[in-house]
């Protein structure tokens, strides 16, 4: 076991996420850099260095493990022994680009890491706050675009976000979208689906983030796309937030507040009063 | 009323909403298995289900209906990957997403 406030050395360090490091990728508010998320997430679930490394995008070597240094410092990672079971060593169907893997990367849900992760209920609530949050607009509402193909689901964030002060324009296909950006004022949040009938979010995301008017406007994917693959691949993409449904909508106001750098409102009770709910 | 009241009143609406399609959606899944089930497990003859278990999954669990949402969740996952590389599910996965759509018909009445 390595030592706990050391650098990673071997590859067969093994890692696990504290309270702290948890807290950053599940309580959808966070500082900590797209990297430092991205290596969070590989993490999580108790991951070796070998796995981490391999599967790190977007950095090199030696940024890697400077990172993770930063995180057994911070406290947001600690050395672990792997019990049996624990799925240390994981493999990733190919989504997100590892260097040292071919093109013939296994397709599907070969991640056993994410089985084991899954088992216990996967989710991420990632929100990072922007070195500089975005202006609210002056004598305007803020305008959201919210991408969701689920007809309920729409309608209850249309609902929601209107009671949270935006303008919502809600699109659930690939003509909606792009009706949806047309309009003007170009929108002050994003809020993406990943499946969508004839689109894929993660596509959206990169057209946005290719027009210099929306480079810094904030996505935020939702998304029951709930993989380690699929949120890594929305933070690589440009993502400053991935929340996995099913979601609590304190989660979405804790994130929206999170983006534009506003106090967090005190927890209220659940909006959901029927008793049935959970069965 | 207070703009909270309201807002839990259309909140409750709008679970009310979904409520009634669930019923209709889970229907619609045991349905799809069972053509799946026919047509021999082609793996066309399963993405129509992934995909409905996807929203369901996702949708369910927001609105409060948990147990739907996992089971949902559950049997997307054994079937995405047989989608995506065009294969049947092996016999002990077809006999678990058996098993969590025999679940999801249990929930019917609850949802």
């Amino acid at each position: 076991m390595p030592a706990a406030n050391a650098f990673p050395t071997s590859d067969d360090d093994v890692y696990a996420l504290t309270a702290r490091g948890e807290a950053q990728i599940r309580s959808a508010e966070t500082d900590l850099s797209p990297l430092a998320l991205q290596l969070l997430v590989l993490v999580d679930g108790k991951s070796n260095l070998r796995a981490i490394r391999r599967h790190a995008v977007g950095a090199s070597g030696a940024e890697v493990d400077d990172a993770i240094g930063d995180l057994l410092r911070d406290g947001m990672i600690c050395p672990a022994v792997p019990v049996e079971n624990d799925a240390i060593e994981f493999e990733m169907s190919g989504l997100v680009p590892a260097p040292d893997r071919g093109a013939g990367a296994i397709s599907g849900e070969t991640d056993s890491g994410l089985q084991s992760l899954r088992e216990h209920g996967y989710y991420v609530r990632i929100a990072r706050r922007p070195s500089s949050a975005p202006a609210l607009p002056q004598g305007r509402k803020p305008v959201v675009i919210v991408v969701e193909d689920e007809v309920h689901l729409a309608r209850f964030m249309r609902h929601f976000l209107t009671f949270e002060g935006f303008e919502v324009r809600t699109a659930a296909n690939r003509a909606e979208i792009v009706e949806a950006f047309r309009q003007s004022p170009p929108p002050d949040l994003i809020l993406l689906d990943v499946m969508l009938p004839d689109a894929d979010g993660f596509e959206v995301l990169a057209k946005v983030r290719q027009y210099p008017a929306l480079q810094t406007v904030p996505v935020i994917m939702i998304t029951a796309k709930a993989t380690r693959e699929a949120v890594l691949k929305g933070l690589a993409g440009g993502a400053d937030g991935y929340i996995t449904k099913p979601f609590q909508p304190e989660a979405l106001t804790t994130a929206i507040r999170t983006m534009f750098g506003l106090a967090q409102p005190v927890p209220s009770t659940d909006v959901w009063k029927n008793d049935d709910r959970g069965r | 009323m207070t703009a909270d009241d309201e807002f839990a009143a259309v909140m409750e609406a709008l679970r009310a909403e979904y409520r009634a399609d669930l019923a209709q959606q889970i229907q619609a899944a045991v349905a799809l298995w069972a053509q799946a089930t026919a047509a021999g497990m082609s793996p066309g003859s399963l993405s129509e289900l992934v995909r409905s278990l996807h929203k369901m999954a996702g949708a369910a669990g927001t609105f409060g209906f948990d147990r739907v949402s996992e089971l949902a969740a559950d049997a997307e996952a054994r079937l995405v990957a047989c989608c995506e590389r065009e294969t049947a599910p092996a016999p002990d996965q077809r006999a678990a997403v058996d098993a969590l759509i025999g679940e999801l018909r249990a929930e019917l009445p609850q949802a």
